[in-house]
């Protein structure tokens, strides 16, 4: 099958693949490295599609669709669809760069937002005990002591979610993809190239928190303050999006996870499951206290 | 001199604790209720006072009610040091039902000799929010005959006209009164009518409150107290017991007792819906030594902390059945025990009530009536 992609590739591209780098994912070519993504809902590669090459500019590059001879963006493939992309590896530094990273972050919001249509996710139409669930918080039943003991704290969270969340349904929520990983900005030519995913997307701000949680660990509260900043510079976090944002910080997210990594039974064990999930919870703690003091420093500064 | 036959004063105490918003039961570990009492001498009265100690431990039901504390520091939650600081949201439960009794001296022959004790306890959860508390309680040591003096001597009578306790100030009076010449049914009844008063202030269930509330005992308190007093009309002993409950007697060591007369209008006050707490409780006075007579117990919820007993002949139970509110609803009810030959009709003829309304009142399905059966006499509160 590898081969036939590969011939694929070649046949349709204007580029000579060398070999496998990761089967099935990533190529060496005479071009460069490149990433192949297949694709099973169109509609998702749509929006896919989309928002990589509205972000693109001077200033910020996109691991947009490379085009075939014929100038298409994707290739018909096993009745899904495959595209390919450019693939880097140099990280984009963090520290002294937040303008950029901001731009990113508002720019991926702004679109998000024109995306967004006025019906809601059925969110809205999700009972608690529904959310309790889909949350994990109802698993009792696995029995470990660190879990049972976060579930009161992490069921009031949620309801502090969901009251925030219903008190600003009259906004609309970002198309995002769930997850924004400072590790997908790459540096070519000095410049920012991000490397999107290729998951559905999601209508709410989860994906600029984990933007946020990855910043705070790699670099400090004042680096995560500039780069609060630099986001509202493109995109207002106000107006109720910032109780939303910190609505999305204060979901039981982590308790989510664990639950998720316990029941898939990965690799990791039980114990160390519970250690990771303490240290997010602990470091999502910290994140909430530090972004809602911007936010409150922030609207301080505009009431001046 | 009359025979001294040791009697056990016992009274059944059907309770509804109504828990604050965000302290609901999720688990109930333990519940206990105990007495704490004690017993002093004033002039011719014995004093009990003290409280029914309920005090237990549960596990606080966590989530929806956080909400309202969520509005004063929202964004924000424990780390898990703090969770363990608290370890299974246990919430200590301590309401205390205040009990202030006095009785006759006559009627206890060594103050030494009186216990007050919980005979039987138990308890439902029908709700997070309300824990169902029933109890017998009974007081040993009293006497159903006056020991050292003719029984009901007509010419001695005498009112409790106040007894009011305000915080720290107690007042006391009492005030004698001529008492009528009717005083045929007592002679063969050793505690012809005992009554009772019970009352609960209004549960403030202020939202600004509860978010302030977290973790918070209970914060009304229900108070009990049982007094003797006569009444110059019937001209017999009585007992009563005031049932005081609200956030105005908070660490009030005594009751505050008001005259009941002065809360015959408080009907008229408004009964607001906003919430639908319902305190309803119930009491039944149950006397070990034989009885073949009548007695009336008169009901009776007030505005005011506590009631006053206007001195009376006879002795009177005073059922209560609180209904509580932003303002308290008085009603007053007496109960009577249906004598051979009694009817439905000669009884309302008596109390001067319809017999329908009896009927209503003690959801009786025909008009027919068996010797012992026990009527609830509605009776008007501006009397």
């Amino acid at each position: 099958m590898s081969m036939d992609i590969l011939e694929l590739i070649e046949q349709n591209y204007s580029l000579k693949p060398l070999r496998w780098k990761l089967k099935n994912e990533v190529l060496e070519s005479d071009s460069g490295t490149k990433r192949i993504r297949i694709w099973s809902d169109e509609q998702a590669m749509n929006w896919h599609f989309s928002w990589r090459e509205r972000l693109e500019s001077n200033e910020l590059l996109t691991d947009r669709m490379l085009r075939t001879r014929d100038g298409h963006w994707f290739l018909p493939y096993e009745h899904q669809f495959l595209t390919l992309h450019d693939e880097r590896y140099e990280p984009y530094p963090k520290h002294n760069h937040e303008q950029v990273w901001g731009m990113l972050a508002g720019k991926l919001l702004s679109y998000g937002i024109e995306q967004a249509n006025q019906v809601q996710e059925d969110f809205e139409h999700e009972t608690r005990e529904e959310r309790f669930q889909s949350f994990g918080l109802h698993r009792r039943d696995l029995n470990l002591p660190v879990l049972n003991r976060s579930f009161p704290e992490a069921r009031r969270r949620l309801v502090t979610f969901e009251t925030i969340r219903d008190r600003y349904k009259h906004l609309k929520l970002p198309f995002l993809d769930p997850s924004i990983m400072p590790h997908q900005a790459k540096r070519v030519h000095g410049r920012l190239f991000w490397q999107g995913g290729d998951g559905p997307p999601e209508q709410s701000m989860k994906g600029i928190c984990t933007l946020l949680s990855d910043w705070r660990v790699a670099t400090d509260t004042q680096s995560l303050y500039k780069l609060l900043d630099a986001i509202h510079d493109h995109f207002p976090i106000e107006g109720g999006y910032d109780q939303l944002l910190a609505a999305e910080l204060i979901a039981p997210y982590e308790v989510q996870r664990c639950v998720r990594r316990l029941e898939s039974g990965e690799a990791n064990s039980a114990s160390a499951s519970l250690d990771l999930f303490e240290r997010e919870w602990e470091s999502n703690r910290v994140l909430v206290e530090e972004v809602c003091y911007w936010i409150d420093h922030r609207s301080k500064k505009v009431v001046r | 001199m009359t025979e001294r036959n040791q009697s056990k004063l016992q009274f059944s105490i059907e309770e509804s604790v109504w828990l604050n918003k965000g302290q609901e039961v999720d688990e109930l570990y333990n519940l206990a209720l105990d007495p704490d009492v004690t017993i002093e001498e004033m002039d011719d009265q014995i004093c009990i006072r003290g409280y029914l100690c309920l005090t237990g431990e549960y596990r606080c039901k966590d989530e929806e009610s956080k909400e309202d504390q969520q509005s004063v520091n929202p964004l924000s939650y424990r780390s898990f040091s703090q969770l363990e600081d608290t370890t299974e949201e246990t919430v200590n439960l301590d309401h205390r039902f205040p009990v202030d009794i006095t009785l006759p001296k006559n009627r206890v022959r060594n103050a030494n000799d009186l216990y007050v004790g919980v005979d039987h306890f138990d308890y439902d959860i029908p709700t997070p929010s309300c824990i169902e508390v029933s109890a017998s309680i009974c007081i040993t040591g009293v006497y159903e005959k006056q020991a050292d003096e003719p029984q009901y001597e007509p010419e001695q009578t005498y009112e409790q006209q106040a007894y009011q306790t305000h915080q720290q100030d107690e007042v006391y009076e009492q005030e004698e009164e001529t008492q009528s010449d009717d005083f045929s049914e007592e002679a063969s009844n050793p505690f012809p009518i005992l009554e009772f008063e019970s009352r609960r202030s209004p549960q403030k269930y202020d939202h600004d409150e509860m978010e302030a509330a977290e973790y918070q005992a209970p914060r009304t308190q229900p108070q009990v107290g049982f007094s003797s007093r006569k009444d110059h009309d019937d001209n017999q002993q009585e007992y009563s017991l005031n049932y005081m409950r609200g956030s105005s007697y908070q660490g009030a060591s005594h009751p505050e007792e008001v005259e009941a007369e002065e809360y015959a209008s408080n009907e008229e006050y408004d009964y607001r819906e906003e919430y639908e707490d319902e305190y309803e409780e119930e009491y039944s006075y149950e006397e070990e030594a034989e009885y073949d007579y009548e007695y009336e117990e008169e009901y009776e919820a007030e505005e005011a902390p506590a009631a006053n007993k206007p001195p009376r002949e006879e002795n009177a139970l005073y059922l209560t059945k609180m209904v509580t509110r932003d303002e308290e609803v008085l009603t007053k009810m007496k109960m009577c025990i249906t004598q051979a030959g009694d009817s439905l009709d000669s009884i309302a003829g008596r109390y001067d009530v319809p017999a329908s309304h009896l009927m209503r009142v003690n959801q009786l399905e025909s008009e027919e009536i068996e010797e012992g059966q026990i009527l609830y006499i509605p009776v008007s509160a501006h009397r």
